[in-house]
């Protein structure tokens, strides 16, 4: 702070040296004088005083002038102890070096929060509907995501990612039934025992939901290395992540529905080759794939990878390609004899599947385009595959599952408005269909670049592609949703 | 515990641009620039002894958009920017990334929420840029020429808003 004063200090002594500088020739060329200057020539052409005055009002004028120079002679010899500090200090800032270490960044802590207010319409009999989603309008507290970033040396980072929430208070467990089962909620709630209130007051705890968290070895352009619980690096959506990085607020069926994991624990090389104006990255990773539980429960791990090439000009275009190839495995474990205790393992889910997907990003001025495809195929063993939405009786089947969505936003001149529409479609079997298909509208006011009001309009309805008679297709439901996001 | 002190001074940016356009004024005075030097010409600069003899706009690009991480050496790259909203970082960031100031806001923070490494770090005046990359190995920033001395190295120059090696 004091440095800064002084550099500013030490510039405006030398603007003004300048100024005076320029000054005094400019005087003796004959341009128009200070008024020290123009008071004596007024009375050189007036009327002659007499003598006697003419002392008295000299004697004065000569008293008040002598008092000026001693002011101002005090004033130089101030300025220049000041213009000596000054210039001893520049010497000593000149004679500073800096190395790298001078800025390494040790931590940064960022985020972003959204909240709002929605209303979902459903179609009274859709099974989701049933399921305790509530059919009035909501607030809603969306996200409240922070970043540690942690770079202590300049190869290595570790770059955490938490979600606060106030789950899993709230969550429906159970429905009442017919048979004496009770509808359930699950309560986090305590007595805050720490209150000065006393035991009265009450709280509800919450819980942090681990986006990512990985560190980083960041040897070379077209070599870094990634390890730990990262967001698996595919298509647009899943890197984007966020709400005031994503476009729409609605996120398509394949996000939803997982058809690529979204998240991964292993290890990924990453990097970029760049010619010319092209940046060709890529990434290769191994992982225990989908997570049942915090371990891999086979030796089958997930291989996968994405190839990527971007340019900005004449416009900002991304396209890329990811893949993976891995077992889906969870088990259950059951006692098998106490005496000596023994356990079996049992496998509950067991499929071998592999995922392909494509995506281009394409910014023409103010117009953004966002497309993705998706695919996934499954091949479960007999009597190994999960239920669909836990219903009972039925089974994840085999083959082949598909989505993708095409988004269209364009930047309004006026207001920070972005209006955009939003197409999904999917072939992602479950109870109600064979796929769904999604048409929404929206609108983002940026408000500045770092806050954001969204709202969204929503129909998502059942679809089935050849008849298959379920009595759902054309169903669904309709979405209205708002959300004010904040980057900070 | 002089270059913490430095460090700190260097991100405070509780410098303000009518200090900064003084400082270069002051600087401009005293005949530091180049004799072949414009007034309206931006100069980006790196250490001297670094091998990179001219950058093209897409490399500049992929330096201060944080994606090209380190030099063909193999050392990490330092770029630093100029504090935002000053007139000579606006005009760099419309020529080097084509984008106005709050569009560069809101590509940093698409950037910090997809996870992608930091922006460069910002020094508060043309002077200090100067002094930062001729004492840093793998430094590269950007000042008007007026400011540019020879204890750096020229690597490209924006003229008229368009990069030129």
């Amino acid at each position: 702070m004091s440095r800064s004063w002084i550099m500013w200090g030490s510039a405006w002594a030398l603007a003004l040296s300048a100024t005076s500088a320029r000054a005094q020739p400019a005087t003796s060329e004959g341009a128009a004088p200070d008024e020290s200057t123009v008071a004596p020539s007024r009375n050189e052409e007036g009327p002659n005083p007499k003598p006697a005055e003419l002392d008295t009002a000299s004697g004065q004028r000569l008293k008040k002038q002598a008092a000026s120079l001693q002011r101002l002679e005090r004033e130089v010899a101030k300025q220049a102890a000041a213009l000596a500090a000054l210039q001893a200090s520049a010497d000593s800032a000149a004679a500073e070096t800096f190395d790298s270490s001078s800025f390494a960044e040790a931590f940064r802590l960022y985020g972003f929060t959204d909240m709002g207010f929605q209303k979902i319409w459903w179609a009274s009999d859709v099974v989701p509907a049933q399921l305790g989603a509530t059919r009035a309008s909501t607030f809603v507290l969306g996200n409240l995501n922070l970043y540690f970033d942690a770079a202590p040396l300049p190869e290595w980072r570790a770059l955490t990612e938490v979600r606060l929430t106030t789950y899993p208070d709230g969550n429906p467990i159970s429905l009442a039934d017919p048979f004496g089962g009770r509808y359930a909620r699950a309560s986090s709630e305590v007595t805050d025992q720490n209150s000065a209130g006393g035991p009265w007051n009450r709280v509800k705890t919450g819980a942090i939901v681990l986006e990512r968290a990985h560190i980083d070895w960041l040897g070379f352009n077209w070599l870094s290395v990634r390890t730990g619980l990262w967001l698996t690096p595919y298509g647009i959506w899943n890197v984007d992540h966020g709400s005031p990085t994503l476009i729409a607020l609605m996120p398509p069926q394949f996000i939803l529905q997982e058809i690529f994991p979204e998240r991964q624990l292993g290890v990924q090389a990453f990097g970029a080759v760049y010619a010319g104006a092209w940046q060709f990255g890529y990434a290769a990773y191994v992982s225990n794939g989908r997570l049942h539980g915090q371990q891999d429960w086979s030796e089958g791990k997930m291989l996968g990878g994405r190839l990527q090439a971007q340019v900005t000009t004449p416009y900002p275009l991304t396209v890329g390609v990811s893949g993976f190839s891995g077992k889906d495995t969870d088990v259950e474990r059951r006692i098998t004899g106490f005496s000596p205790f023994a356990t079996e393992e049992l496998t509950t889910i067991s499929a071998d599947e592999w995922g392909l997907a494509g995506d281009v990003s394409l910014d023409v001025g103010d117009l953004r385009l966002r497309s993705e495809f998706v695919l996934n195929s499954k091949d479960y063993q007999n009597g190994k595959r999960p239920l669909v939405w836990n219903v009972p009786g039925t089974g994840d089947p085999d083959g082949l599952r598909w989505s993708t969505y095409a988004l269209a936003a364009y930047r309004l001149p006026w207001l920070g408005l972005e209006p955009y529409v939003f197409l999904d479609l999917s072939a992602i079997a479950s109870p109600e269909g064979q796929g769904v298909s999604g048409t929404s509208a929206g609108l983002n006011v940026h408000l500045s670049s770092s806050a954001t009001f969204k709202a969204q309009y929503s129909q998502a309805r059942f679809v089935d592609f050849v008849d298959r008679g379920h009595s759902h297709a054309g169903s669904g439901n309709r979405l209205l949703s708002t959300r004010l996001v904040l980057a900070f | 515990m002089a270059n913490r002190e430095t460090e700190r001074w260097l991100v405070s940016g509780g410098v303000t641009r009518r200090r900064c356009l003084g400082m270069g004024a002051s600087v401009a005075l005293l005949g530091v620039s180049p004799a072949w030097a414009t007034s309206d010409e931006i100069l980006v600069f790196v250490h001297p002894s670094n091998v990179v003899r001219d950058l093209e706009a897409s490399e500049l690009e992929q330096i201060f958009a944080s994606q090209r991480l380190h030099w063909a050496s193999g050392r990490r790259i330092l770029p630093f920017n100029l504090p935002p909203h000053s007139v000579d970082r606006e005009r760099f960031d419309r020529a080097v990334l084509g984008l106005a100031p709050d569009e560069v806001a809101r590509f940093w923070i698409d950037r910090r929420i997809r996870g992608g490494s930091p922006p460069p770090r910002q020094v508060p005046t043309p002077e200090l840029a100067v002094r930062v990359v001729a004492s840093v190995p793998e430094a590269i920033a950007y000042a008007p020429a007026s400011f540019v001395s020879e204890d750096v190295r020229a690597v490209a120059r924006i003229v008229d808003g368009r990069v030129r090696s």
